[in-house]
C-alpha cells in the first residue's frame, strides 16, 4: 500500500468540496483486507470503530482517525512507506483526551 | 460516531463534527491562538435546543427520553434516534447544513442551516432526505453518513452505511452511494448504487465487516479513485470438525442440560418479576429487588453449572465469534 501526496490532498479537498476532477468511481473493490496500526489491527475490539482520514501531523500524508461509539477518538499516523504507525488517543488542546461521549 | 474533520465555523480551521450516541451533534473546535481542538460542545438548534430525532439522552434526569419536537411536517416516519451527523450544504446555499443518520428506524435526515457558518441558525425541525423520490431508508438501520465526491463532478454526493441485524442471524450491513444528480443549486440525490453489498453473515472466518460498517472514502494507494476504509463487527462461525455419531449424542445432551438450567434461571427472574406486580412504581421495584436477591444464589449456581457444560459444547460445536476490526476495499476503477 502506498499513498502519495497528491493522494492525500485529493482525499482532504474531497472532504471540502474543492475535489480536483477524479475520474468516475467505480463499484467494484478487491477483497477487503485487514488495516494494521503498528503491530494490531486497527480499530480491533472498539465499540463500533468508524474511521476518518484526516492529515493530524500536517506531513503531507493522511492519517487514520477512529471514532467509536463511546465517543473517543484515536489517531494512526501514516509512515512514509505508506504504513501506519500504532494508535494514540487523540488529546485536545489542553493535553486532556478528547471526549465526545459525554452521556 | 463518524468524525468529520471539516471547517464548520469558517474560520480558516478544521474542526471536528460528528453525531454521537447521545442522540445529537457535536463539534470540536479548533483553538487558533493555542492550536488545538477544545472539548466538544452540542450543535444547538436557532432556539438554543438540542438537535434531535425523537430518542435522546436527557442529561439533566439520567436517562433517555422522546420527543416529538423535531418531527418533520406531517409526523416522522417511524421512531428515530440520531448516532450519525455530518457537516452538508445540502441546499448549496454556501453554509453547512446537518444530515442525520437514524440508527434505530433506518432514515436519513436534514437540519437546514438558516443562518451562515459563522453565525448559524440551524431550523427547529428536521426534513426526511429524499433519494430518487423518495425518503432514504436503509432497511438494516443507518450506521453512518458520509459526505463525499464519489463522481469527481465537484459536487458532494451521500454515502449511507447500514446497521444490519447486530447480533445472531439476519442479514448484516452494507454501503450505498446515492451521487448528487444536480447540475446547480440544491442537492438531488439519485438511487442508491452499492458499494459494499449488505452481509449474509455466512462465513467461517473474519473476512469482511458484517454489522455496524463505518465507511470512510480516501485514495489510499493513489491511483485516482477512492477506496474504502470501513470499521465494523466481523461476525463468524469457525467451520467445526466432523463429529462421531457419540460425539452427535453428547452435543445433544449438553444443549438440552444448558437449556434446562436457563429455563430454571428463567423461571426464577419471571418469580421475582411476579412479586412486584399490582404495586407502585417504588414499592413494586423494591419487591422485585427483595425477590431477585433472595433467588440471586439460585441463579447463580445455575450459570456456575452451564458454564463447564457450555465449554464442553464450543469444543464440539464452535461459538459464533463478534469482533470489531477496520477493513481497506481497494477500488478497481483505475487499478494500480
Amino acid at each position: 500500500m502506498t499513498t502519495s501526496s497528491l493522494a492525500a490532498g485529493l482525499a482532504w479537498a474531497a472532504a471540502l468540496s474543492l475535489a480536483p476532477a477524479l475520474t468516475a468511481q467505480g463499484t467494484k473493490f478487491a477483497a477487503p483486507v485487514l488495516l494494521k496500526a503498528g503491530d494490531k489491527v486497527l480499530g480491533k475490539g472498539r465499540l463500533y470503530p468508524s474511521p476518518a482520514a484526516w492529515d493530524i501531523d500536517r506531513d503531507g500524508r493522511f492519517d487514520l482517525v477512529v471514532g467509536d461509539l463511546r465517543g473517543h477518538l484515536t489517531y494512526a499516523l501514516q509512515n512514509a512507506d505508506g504504513t501506519f504507525a500504532a494508535e494514540q488517543k487523540l488529546k485536545d488542546v489542553a493535553g486532556k483526551v478528547l471526549d465526545f461521549g459525554n452521556w | 460516531m463518524s468524525p468529520q474533520f471539516v471547517d464548520f465555523d469558517a474560520d480558516g480551521h478544521t474542526d471536528i463534527v460528528c453525531g454521537i450516541f447521545d442522540g445529537s451533534p457535536h463539534v470540536s473546535y479548533w483553538d487558533a491562538e493555542k492550536g488545538g481542538w477544545k472539548q466538544p460542545v452540542t450543535i444547538l438548534d436557532r432556539e438554543g435546543q438540542r438537535i434531535v430525532l425523537n430518542a435522546f439522552w436527557d442529561f439533566d434526569a439520567s436517562r433517555w427520553e422522546k420527543t416529538d419536537r423535531c418531527d418533520p411536517d406531517g409526523g416522522a416516519p417511524a421512531e428515530g434516534h440520531l448516532t450519525s451527523a455530518i457537516a452538508f450544504d445540502y441546499d448549496h446555499d454556501g453554509d453547512w447544513d446537518l444530515v442525520l443518520g437514524d440508527h434505530r428506524s433506518g432514515y436519513v435526515y436534514l437540519r437546514r442551516n438558516e443562518g451562515s457558518n459563522a453565525a448559524p441558525a440551524f431550523a427547529t425541525r428536521n426534513e426526511l432526505v429524499l433519494a430518487d423520490g423518495q425518503p432514504i431508508h436503509d432497511p438494516g438501520t443507518v450506521a453512518t453518513v458520509r459526505a463525499v465526491d464519489w463522481n469527481g463532478d465537484h459536487r458532494l454526493d451521500l454515502i449511507v452505511s447500514g446497521m444490519g441485524e447486530a447480533y445472531g442471524e439476519g442479514t448484516g450491513g452494507g454501503v450505498v452511494v446515492h451521487l448528487d444528480t444536480a447540475r446547480a443549486g440544491p442537492v438531488k440525490l439519485g438511487a442508491a448504487q452499492t458499494l459494499i453489498a449488505r452481509s449474509d453473515k455466512s462465513a467461517h472466518e473474519p473476512v469482511r465487516p458484517d454489522v455496524g460498517l463505518h465507511p470512510e472514502a480516501v485514495d489510499v494507494d493513489g491511483d485516482g479513485d477512492l477506496d474504502l476504509i470501513v470499521g465494523g463487527y466481523a461476525m463468524w462461525t469457525p467451520a467445526g470438525r466432523e463429529l462421531s455419531p457419540s460425539e452427535l449424542l453428547r452435543v445433544d445432551e449438553l444443549r438440552a442440560s444448558i437449556d434446562a438450567k436457563m429455563a430454571a434461571r428463567a423461571a426464577l427472574i419471571e418469580e421475582a418479576r411476579k412479586a412486584s406486580e399490582g404495586l407502585e412504581e417504588e414499592a413494586g421495584t423494591k419487591a422485585y429487588t427483595e425477590a431477585y436477591e433472595a433467588r440471586r444464589p439460585k441463579m447463580d449456581a445455575l450459570l456456575d453449572a452451564a458454564k463447564p457444560l457450555r465449554q464442553e459444547l464450543a469444543e464440539l460445536v464452535p461459538n459464533a465469534q463478534r469482533v470489531s476490526f477496520t477493513w481497506l476495499y481497494e477500488n478497481l476503477a483505475n487499478g494500480r
